[in-house]
């Protein structure tokens, strides 16, 4: 084995990284001097730009609790994306700079830099790099890194330049859901068989169907979410922890960051313990102002603080059976990959899912990287008789007339591909052609990422008379290159869409801020008025309605208590003057009091449905 | 014209087994794709990759198979409305009709921002998925008889090609139909959950 010739295989994971390498037919994955494989994705930043070194992984992960508002966590999460979609919803315990529409800029207190997420992406990468040198004995310059298959164009632009910020060359990008597959049909290349493999990892969530067949790894379909993992499970479980009461959203300043930090790591541990144990006691003491907290949380409140995630990644699964156009029974296994994969829930949820029981038979923790590695193996030549058709996950195409998404490339088409369509000037004497490349499945162009856009001339003539054609190729990472040829002029113009993320005029951010200047001047407790009262219109008649139907299946009390609350929402709507507290508070208990007959409800309707089917 | 047929090595025809369209793509794809250690020098995956678009779709395979058969563009739309049923016009009626009905629940439902208030809308909901669910049913049936007469049209350019022509093409249509319909009703389904 020599530094040339060998390809490294990475997964560079939402909260762990790992790297393999072939060695002698077989992947294996490497170890830092301290026999470590699994390394912490995170960075953390001295006091001051001369003061200290850059600590990364494990050593980082421990500097957390002391500094954590210079120490970067789930870094992967803002990979490829603007300034301005970063809501405050998402939970980073770290600020982030930038004005909207621009690249994101990662902001350490004391440090003059601001960094984007791809150069903290190579930090880690650097570092991986390193230790595979010292286990291996050589140097290493290839590589395969993956990313998650929902990734989009921007996304995997901003990973690759992280492996080559890393000194590495990127031989490819590749899916995590389909490089879990290799891992799992590395031993089962004779046989012929579908799978599904459904990924949850810390920060992302796939699902991708394949089918294997000698050697022969072909993706059939893919679904997923870039933004959903186990990071939102600890958020949500830290947020019923501390119950509002350290009022965990205000937290900016590095005060609240220091206890959110506290909060997120000891729910990330009773998660951990829940997938063993049937209930958790969580201590923080002196957590604010010399005050502790303890809180017993049981497996079953955990799960139900995680139910809608579940939900979301169920959906994404009968999403990808749809487009595949198959039953779950069409399916020989379902393997589950990704560290999040270890809540029972998860299990027994994947289980309802597909009507089976989920194939465990692959780790957790480093499938994906040894799928990585085995995809190195290939591309060196140290692996033959596999080969890899994998799929582009979102639909490419252009704006056409009507602002409407016209697309070219359907998602799931295998890579690599093309396609071309020819347009033409809609009115007489135009004189060029704006071409807005979009990527998405929504039918209008406005509410799909844009790639990029540019402008082809052509010769002034009657409406119809321009030819330009327009080629869209995917290469085999699943980055584009968008090709318009003037076909009466012979004039081309290409776009490689390198650095989509700097286009500040796109319409969505432009779309964002004109929403926030016209919010700026509504009164904010007339609109919040408006909404409260609309919602108590929602209840009411829905309170009458059911109860109607349900009375004689609930419990007296029930009925008296609804009522009751119902009674406090009509008089606080009546009250003058407006209380908007009140109603708020009413509406809330009103809707707190009937869950229980809104769940009746749906059973009701449910078996009226189940009746009436021959 | 680029004739898929002849990329992936096959007869041209309009009926062929799936399994037969796959296996003859992975057989390439083992030459052809960049990363099989097999690959020869200059080979063009993205045209293999295409070819297996076209023919691993009924209708776009017969549209193509007919192009090529009367050296036609296959990008063009076919012989114009003349080769529409009465029967498929119905049925985009009926399945036009659907999406909206669906999409006017799924709208109300969008608005609710209680559970009470939505568990209201839930039996109107499951009625209207389950006339989704039935009419996507009915439309596989469809797209299956309309597959299974593709022996026929082989037969027929043999024996009869003016008449393969004009069947294939109205066959080709209305698979365009379907299988479009089919995905729109699909998609709207995939909503409700």
């Amino acid at each position: 084995m020599d530094g040339d010739d060998v390809i490294v295989g990475i997964d560079l994971g939402t909260t762990n990284s790992l790297i393999g390498v072939v060695d002698s037919g077989f992947p294996i994955l490497l170890a830092d001097a301290e026999g470590a494989r699994l390394l912490p994705s995170v960075v953390s930043f001295p006091e001051s730009e001369s003061g200290g070194e850059v600590l990364v992984g494990a050593p980082a992960l421990r500097a957390r609790a002391l500094h954590p508002a210079r120490t970067v966590t789930s870094v992967k999460r803002l990979m490829g994306r603007r300034a301005g979609e970063i809501t405050g919803k998402e939970e980073l315990g770290f600020a982030v700079a930038g004005e909207a529409g621009e690249p994101l800029r990662i902001a350490i207190p004391g440090l003059e830099s601001r960094y984007a997420p791809e150069e903290i992406s190579a930090l880690i990468l650097g570092r991986l790099k390193e230790n595979a040198e010292k286990a291996l004995g050589f140097s290493v310059s290839r590589a395969v890194i993956t990313v998650p298959a929902y990734f989009n164009d921007a996304q995997r632009t901003a990973t690759m330049r992280a492996g080559e910020l890393a000194g590495f060359a990127v031989e490819r990008i590749l899916n995590e859901p389909t490089a879990a597959a290799l891992a799992y049909g590395l031993d089962r290349l004779t046989e012929k068989s579908r799978v599904a493999v459904y990924d949850l990892g810390g920060g992302t969530f796939d699902i991708s169907i394949l089918e294997l067949h000698e050697g022969v790894f072909q993706v059939i379909g893919t679904h997923g979410d870039t933004q959903l993992g186990g990071d939102d499970f600890d958020a949500a479980l830290a947020a019923s922890m501390e119950d509002g009461r350290w009022k965990m959203e205000d937290g900016v300043e590095a005060a609240a960051i220091g206890v959110r930090a506290r909060l997120l790591e000891a729910a990330r541990e009773a998660k951990e313990k829940l997938s063993v144990e049937e209930e958790v006691v969580v201590r923080l003491p002196f957590l604010v102002d010399g005050e502790n907290l303890e809180r017993t949380v049981t497996r079953g409140e955990f799960e139900k603080l995680i139910a809608p995630f579940l939900d979301r990644t169920r959906r994404h699964c009968l999403h990808v059976l749809a487009d595949a156009g198959l039953e779950p029974g069409d399916l020989d296994e379902v393997i589950l990959v990704g560290g999040s994969t270890r809540i029972p829930r998860v299990r027994t949820l994947v289980a309802e899912i597909f009507g089976r029981e989920p194939n465990l038979s692959q780790h957790p923790d480093e499938a994906v990287a040894l799928g990585a590695t085995i995809q190195g193996g290939i591309l060196s030549g140290a692996l033959k008789e596999m080969v890899l058709l994998d799929v582009t996950p979102l639909s490419l195409g252009i704006e056409t007339f009507g602002g409407l998404m016209n697309v070219i490339i359907a998602r799931n088409t295998t890579i690599p591909a093309k396609a071309g369509e020819m347009f033409t000037n809609a009115v007489a004497n135009q004189e060029s052609m704006l071409i807005r490349v979009l990527q998405g499945e929504r039918e209008m162009a406005n509410d799909n990422w844009e790639l990029g856009k540019f402008e082809i001339p052509f010769e002034k003539g009657q409406r119809g008379s321009a030819r330009v054609g327009v080629q869209f190729a995917i290469d085999e990472n699943g980055i584009l290159e968008v090709l318009a040829r003037d076909t009466v002029r012979n004039h081309d113009k290409v776009l490689k869409i390198v650095d989509a993320a700097v286009d500040v005029e796109d319409a969505k951010v432009e779309s964002m801020i004109s929403e926030s200047v016209e919010h700026a001047f509504e009164d904010m407790n007339a609109r919040k008025w408006t909404e409260a009262r609309l919602k108590s219109e929602e209840l009411l008649p829905a309170v009458k309605a059911g109860v109607a139907a349900l009375r004689s299946k609930m419990k007296e009390g029930e009925v008296s208590r609804i009522e009751a609350a119902a009674h406090e929402v009509k008089a606080a709507l009546e009250n003058e003057p407006r209380d908007l507290r009140r109603l708020q508070e009413a509406n809330d208990r009103l809707d707190e009091v009937t869950q229980g007959l809104a769940g009746l409800l749906v059973e009701k309707a449910m078996d009226e449905a189940l009746e009436e089917r021959p | 014209m680029v004739d898929h047929f002849n990329v992936l090595g096959l007869g041209r025809k309009a009926e062929i087994p799936d399994d037969e369209i796959q296996k003859a793509f992975h057989a390439l794809s083992r030459e052809q794709h960049p990363d099989a250690s097999a690959a020869k020098e200059g080979g063009d995956f993205a045209v293999v990759s295409e070819a297996y678009r076209v023919l691993g779709n009924p209708a776009t395979r017969l549209k193509h198979l007919l192009a090529l058969e009367f050296e036609e563009r296959d990008d063009k739309p076919g012989a114009g409305g003349a080769g529409i049923s009465e029967d498929l016009v119905q049925l985009f009626g009926k399945v036009g009709g659907a999406l909206q009905a669906a999409d006017e629940i799924l709208a109300k439902r969008e608005k609710q921002q209680t559970a009470l208030g939505k568990a209201v809308l839930a039996k109107e909901e499951l009625e209207r998925q389950g006339k989704l669910r039935e009419l996507a049913a009915f439309v596989d049936e469809e797209i299956g008889s309309a597959c299974a007469r593709f022996g026929e049209i082989d037969g027929l350019l043999e024996s009869d090609r003016e008449a393969g022509r004009q069947i294939g093409e109205a066959l080709a249509a209305r698979l365009g139909f379907l299988t479009k319909w089919q995905a729109k009703i699909r998609e709207k389904i995939m909503e409700f959950v």
